[in-house]
């Protein structure tokens, strides 16, 4: 049974849900409730949503099954960068003690496979902010690694850099071994193993989701191919890995086919000499990320999203929550505000929707106002559509 | 911090404006066709016959307007943080949105702005021709019934799919033009804003008034606008989130504006030697329109670069693209071929462009209100000394239907200086307590004197020749009377 949130912030009881993840230890328990898992069970690092304790709200886990292994040594790498936190780049905190630490980040919404860009506004927020993020580990001398859409995520009007379970520092990469990180936006150079990974290989990884992003396609994957995604083994996959990669040794291919492919015309004129600098074949010819963010603040700042809050808090408190539903209401019945939800501009509307998946998640919400927010998203995913 | 993109731009009223980051956006849409027709349209029409500094462009308002904006924005963004939730905030795209509305707002104006709208398009004419002009500029007749010409076509321009603008709109993303677009005409996402682009104290007035003054020289426009934007907050009215000015702070700004507004009207505005030249211009348009019924295609080809004048003074209704020519210059250059020759193709049309040319104005009789509802003097003998004295260029007798046509014209226009609607009204707001009421300002005890209080203007135009003859006519049928 649950019952409606009063006034004041407080709440009834609630229903429990039993756990359905034997699997995690009492530690896990200690800090988080609720989970639910949201990668291949058997694997190394375990990634669950879940409910963080002390503030009551749902948060991205992630931890290393064995708990014998002293999981620092993987936290060092990839959470040092993020400990010096930066507005573009996933929110992260490390809780628990050794050796089971555990990895707990801000659900971000990712961009999906899918994702298409509406205008300069969105595209220029996104390079600009991304090209910060990598500008910060550049500083940091850390390569991402596995840039792609998917690893882009956007939260309330502010693109943020996800996933550095790759990420490792410049001179840990071995060029010989390395297979990290997706194949449809390596760059040309690791692809061919001529050099290893560097900064100049993110900037590239990250012109290939603008362009996929743009385009629905990635530079050197043809139409129709069937793209090896991440988590598959299998050997067709190999095959068109093999193939990718003789594409990115190809001179001839990369001049005719990807240089003067139709699909540019889908890149908007203003944004495309700027694509093609990151996108380079030569590492050395290709503009930095310092170089993408000056470029977006000098030539594109009618369209550049500044001026934000704050890094916003992690979670809003739920008197905050509250009044944003108070206001919703209020709207909807047609009185104070009215969001013409159609008519909003793109950032804002995902920005709205952010909201509204965030009073979802507050545990005591009456059934009448959950009804009521799942009418106001579908109002505006259905404003979404061209 | 990452370093933001500054244009700067020196401005008589503002002195040096800054627009950063998102706002640079307004300055990048200056560069298209619809806003560069704006330089050629006189913000005060035809005032510059009296004032010879009022030569300022809708161009200069625009751009000064959209900086206003701007900065009441910024305030904005202040006020709302304290107690509003974060959904009504106006973020930077809103506040980028209010600018560009701001700068679009008199997009429609046509030459001479309002003398084009009151005596060229008229209202009786535009009424019945409403319609027409919505379907041209691809808006929807519902929509456009409380609309004026220029707002028609102003927005209109914002939607037209082959204009510079639109498509500069689009690059940012789809929904901008829309949403301009309900900026400026109700429905925006974050409805309070609107208020600060149409109401008693908006940024369009705060704009016009400090820069009319500066251009004619006189010194009743003034006010403080520092204090105005220091004061500027939100409340609530009938449950509706409304700007307003803090009541314990903004009052004496507040009077000082209104004061400004009015004195400016009786001043400039309402001036009866600006009001004889925008009279003298419709009387013009008069005798065009009745041309162009007779003789359509005679006009079309004595005229051919002015066709856009023909076909509107014809009735008909003109595309975007043939609206994007009209402007002064065209207006001035229309007048002086027209009196080039005084016979053809009508020696009332030529005489009254003449007139217009030289500055050979009309002379206004002020009459006493109590007058101004009765009919025109049919005094014989004021017609008769005017068939005496006036005659065309070409010495040709005028009939008398001819005269009191063309050659007289009544002027009586009550303003008021308040506004009496909710949704255009100015507000007060209670910021001592919680709940934040907004007050209209002109239900304040104190202001109540100011929403009675209207310009009242009654006064009868004849031409030069004939004003010493006319008083001396009208004063002795008062006191006959």
């Amino acid at each position: 049974m649950t019952i409606g949130l009063a006034e004041n912030g407080s709440a009834g009881e609630t229903a429990t849900q039993d756990c359905e993840c034997p699997e995690l230890s009492r530690d896990f328990y200690l800090h988080f409730e609720k989970p639910t898992p949201l990668s291949h069970r058997g694997k190394q690092k375990q990634v669950y949503r879940a409910i963080w304790k002390p503030i009551q709200r749902e948060v991205i886990v992630k931890y290393h099954k064995d708990e014998n292994r002293t999981a620092l040594t993987e936290l060092e790498m990839v959470a040092h960068p993020l400990s010096l936190s930066h507005p573009n780049v996933v929110e992260t905190y490390v809780v628990g003690s050794a050796p089971q630490v555990f990895l707990v980040e801000r659900e971000v919404t990712p961009l999906h496979n899918g994702w298409v860009l509406h205008g300069m506004d969105e595209a220029v927020t996104l390079l600009c902010h991304i090209a910060r993020a990598l500008s910060f580990l550049q500083r940091k001398s850390y390569i991402h690694a596995d840039i792609k859409p998917e690893n882009l995520g956007l939260d309330r009007e502010r693109f943020i850099l996800m996933d550095f379970g790759v990420c490792k520092k410049l001179d840990k990469f071995d060029p010989a071994r390395d297979e990290a990180g997706t194949v449809r936006t390596r760059a040309p150079e690791v692809l061919a193993k001529s050099s290893p990974r560097s900064h100049q290989s993110d900037l590239w990884s990250l012109g290939a989701s603008m362009f996929r992003l743009f385009t629905q396609r990635f530079p050197l994957v043809l139409d129709g191919e069937e793209v090896p995604l991440d988590k598959e083994d299998h050997a067709a996959s190999d095959r068109v890995r093999e193939m990718i990669r003789q594409r990115a040794k190809d001179e001839n291919l990369w001049r005719t086919d990807f240089w003067r492919h139709d699909c540019w015309s889908k890149v908007p004129p203003r944004l495309e000499p700027l694509i093609r600098k990151m996108l380079a074949r030569d590492p050395g010819e290709r503009i930095d990320s310092e170089g993408v963010v000056r470029y977006c603040e000098e030539e594109f700042a009618p369209y550049l999203l500044e001026d934000l809050p704050a890094a916003p808090v992690m979670l809003a408190s739920q008197k905050e929550m509250l009044s944003v539903l108070r206001a919703l209401r209020a709207g909807k019945a047609g009185v104070g505000f009215k969001p013409n939800l159609r008519n909003l501009p793109l950032l804002t509307r995902q920005r709205h929707a952010q909201w509204l998946s965030e009073l979802l998640l507050l545990n005591h919400l009456s059934a009448d106002n959950r009804t009521f927010i799942q009418q106001q998203l579908q109002e505006l995913k259905e404003g979404q559509q061209p | 911090m990452s370093k933001r993109r500054l244009e700067r731009v020196q401005d008589a009223v503002h002195g040096l404006m800054k627009f950063r980051g998102m706002e640079t956006a307004v300055i990048r849409l200056l560069e298209t066709r619809e806003l560069q027709r704006l330089r050629r349209i006189s913000q005060l029409g035809l005032a510059s016959l009296v004032y010879p500094g009022a030569e300022h462009s809708r161009h200069a308002h625009s751009l000064g307007t959209a900086y206003l904006a701007i900065r009441f924005g910024r305030q904005l963004q202040d006020a709302a943080v304290e107690f509003l939730p974060p959904l009504m905030h106006p973020g930077p795209v809103e506040i980028r949105d209010l600018a560009i509305a701001a700068l679009c707002h008199d997009l429609g104006h046509g030459p001479f702005s309002h003398t084009w709208e009151d005596q060229c398009i008229g209202k009786r004419d535009f009424d019945s021709k409403r319609d027409q002009w919505a379907e041209q500029f691809g808006m929807n007749s519902e929509d456009c019934k409380e609309l004026k010409w220029h707002e028609i076509v102003g927005r209109g321009l914002l939607l037209w799919p082959g204009g510079d603008l639109h498509n500069r709109l689009k690059e940012h993303d789809e929904s901008m033009p829309r949403r301009i677009q309900a900026l400026l005409g109700g429905g925006y996402h974050v409805p309070y804003l609107s208020r600060l682009l149409s109401s008693d104290i908006d940024v369009d007035r705060g704009d016009f008034l400090l820069r009319d003054a500066i251009q004619c020289g006189v010194s009743y426009g003034r006010y403080d606008l520092e204090w105005l934007l220091s004061c500027v907050t939100l409340g609530y009215y009938n449950d509706n989130v409304v700007i307003g000015f803090d009541l314990s702070k903004s009052r004496r700004v507040i009077e000082e504006f209104a004061l400004a507004h009015r004195a400016h009207y009786e001043t400039v505005y309402f001036h009866h030697t600006v009001k004889s030249a925008e009279l003298m211009l419709g009387l013009f348009f008069k005798r065009l329109k009745w041309l162009a019924r007779e003789r359509r295609e005679d006009l079309e080809r004595r005229f051919p670069r002015h066709a856009s004048i023909i076909t509107i003074a014809a009735g008909d209704v003109l595309g975007p693209e043939q609206v994007l020519e009209l402007d002064d210059v065209l207006l001035w250059s229309f007048l002086s071929e027209v009196a080039k020759t005084p016979r053809e193709p009508d020696d009332i049309l030529c005489d009254l462009a003449w007139r217009l040319l030289q500055r050979n104005l009309f002379k206004a009789i002020e009459l006493p209100r109590a007058e101004s509802s009765l009919p025109l003097p049919t005094n014989e003998m004021l017609v008769e000394q005017g068939l005496r004295l006036v005659s065309p260029r070409t010495g040709r007798k005028l009939t008398r239907e001819e005269f009191r046509e063309y050659y007289l014209c009544p002027f009586n226009q009550d303003r008021d200086i308040l506004s009496t609607k909710d949704h255009d009204c100015g507000f007060f707001i209670d910021t001592t307590r919680p709940d934040r009421p907004a007050i209209m300002i002109q239900r304040d005890r104190e202001f109540r004197a100011l929403r009675t209080m209207s310009i009242t203007t009654s006064r009868i135009y004849v031409p030069r020749e004939v004003r010493d003859e006319a008083k001396k006519i009208l004063s002795s049928r008062r006191t006959a009377e």
